[in-house]
């Protein structure tokens, strides 16, 4: 599989977000972004895709844990049933979140991927009190993210 | 209170000279209107101001049914709610068996949230009940929301109040025993 440079990754979101050059820059430098997820499974490059077409307003922070999370979406699609790999759905807020959600009959599970930092996890079970609320805002573990967005 | 000028309210519905009743039961429901994508995401699309509901009443004293809440007591709109479902909510437990009264306190930033729940009578619509938010004492609405609750150093106590309600809306009860 090939690496990601994330601070490649995101020094090109840097420039493509530029306000006079940006639009230059982007023809120049999504070619490179597509080599990034070229890397990643089909379906997991098609989703990806789909996410950040639909939103070319994500902000560097948002574009870089996407890019991340769907890093793991990735390594650990393998070991999930990967009909749950398409069975999420995603929305920006009224505050600019990014969100990705899952409904199931277990209950409700988003991801809110906040504009400047944070990333807020929240199970919500349909049946008892098992629900979880998580903050996270460093050192992130992706993979574990994943696993936990694809669990219930 | 002054008198329901909508004659689409039936009467029974009028608060009148009747006071609010500020106690609540295990078993009560409260009626809610609910948009299709609230329903199927509730952490994310629910308002945390307006929290309107219609409450059931307490055993033997009954004082609205479940399609009462699609009654609009905005003079300037449609006489019935008709693009929105209902969400029936069971209360579940209570604190002190009669109120419902969330503390929430961000260790980090020292900022305290409430929820409580108040039976709030408007002149058409007796059954009228909040859940209403304070912000460091100062009650949310929409006028002050983005400098209160919609404000960056609320963000921790705006997620676990969005749980909270989310948790209500995908398990339909109200329980002062739930944890966000």
């Amino acid at each position: 599989m090939m690496e990601i440079d994330f601070d490649q990754v995101k020094r090109k979101e840097e420039l493509m977000q530029s306000e006079i050059a940006g639009d230059s820059y982007k023809d120049f430098l999504s070619s490179d972004l597509d080599t990034i997820t070229q890397a990643f499974d089909k379906e997991v490059r098609g989703l990806f895709q789909t996410i950040s077409f639909s939103y070319p307003s994500l902000t560097e922070y948002q574009n870089d844990v996407l890019i991340r999370l769907f890093t793991a979406f990735d390594i650990i699609k393998s070991q999930i049933d990967p009909d749950r790999l398409k069975a999420f759905k995603h929305l920006i807020s009224e505050d600019g979140e990014l969100i990705l959600y899952r409904r199931t009959d277990i209950g409700l599970t988003n991801l809110v991927i906040d504009s400047e930092e944070g990333i807020t996890y929240s199970f919500i079970s349909a049946t008892d009190n098992l629900d979880i609320l998580n903050s996270l805002l460093e050192d992130i573990d992706y993979e574990r993210l994943a696993y936990c967005f694809f669990t219930n | 209170m002054e008198e329901c000028t909508l004659v689409h309210i039936p009467k029974r519905l009028n608060t009148c000279e009747r006071q609010a009743i500020q106690i609540f039961e295990v078993g009560e429901k409260l009626f809610r209107r609910c948009t299709a994508e609230q329903l199927e995401n509730p952490f994310i699309n629910i308002s945390l101001y307006d929290l309107s509901h219609n409450r059931e009443g307490l055993t033997g004293e009954k004082i609205s049914e479940e399609a009462d809440v699609l009654y609009s007591v905005d003079p300037d709109s449609e006489n019935h709610i008709l693009d929105k479902k209902i969400c029936a909510l069971e209360i579940k437990t209570l604190k002190d068996n009669t109120i419902y009264f969330k503390e929430l306190v961000d260790e980090t930033t020292g900022n305290i949230a409430k929820i409580s729940l108040l039976h709030a009578p408007i002149p058409c619509m007796y059954p009228h009940t909040v859940f209403q938010i304070y912000a460091n004492e100062i009650e949310v609405t929409r006028g002050n929301y983005g400098g209160t609750m919609g404000s960056k150093p609320f963000k921790e106590l705006r997620n676990r109040i969005r749980q909270e309600l989310g948790i209500m809306i995908v398990r339909k009860e109200v329980n002062q025993n739930s944890i966000s």
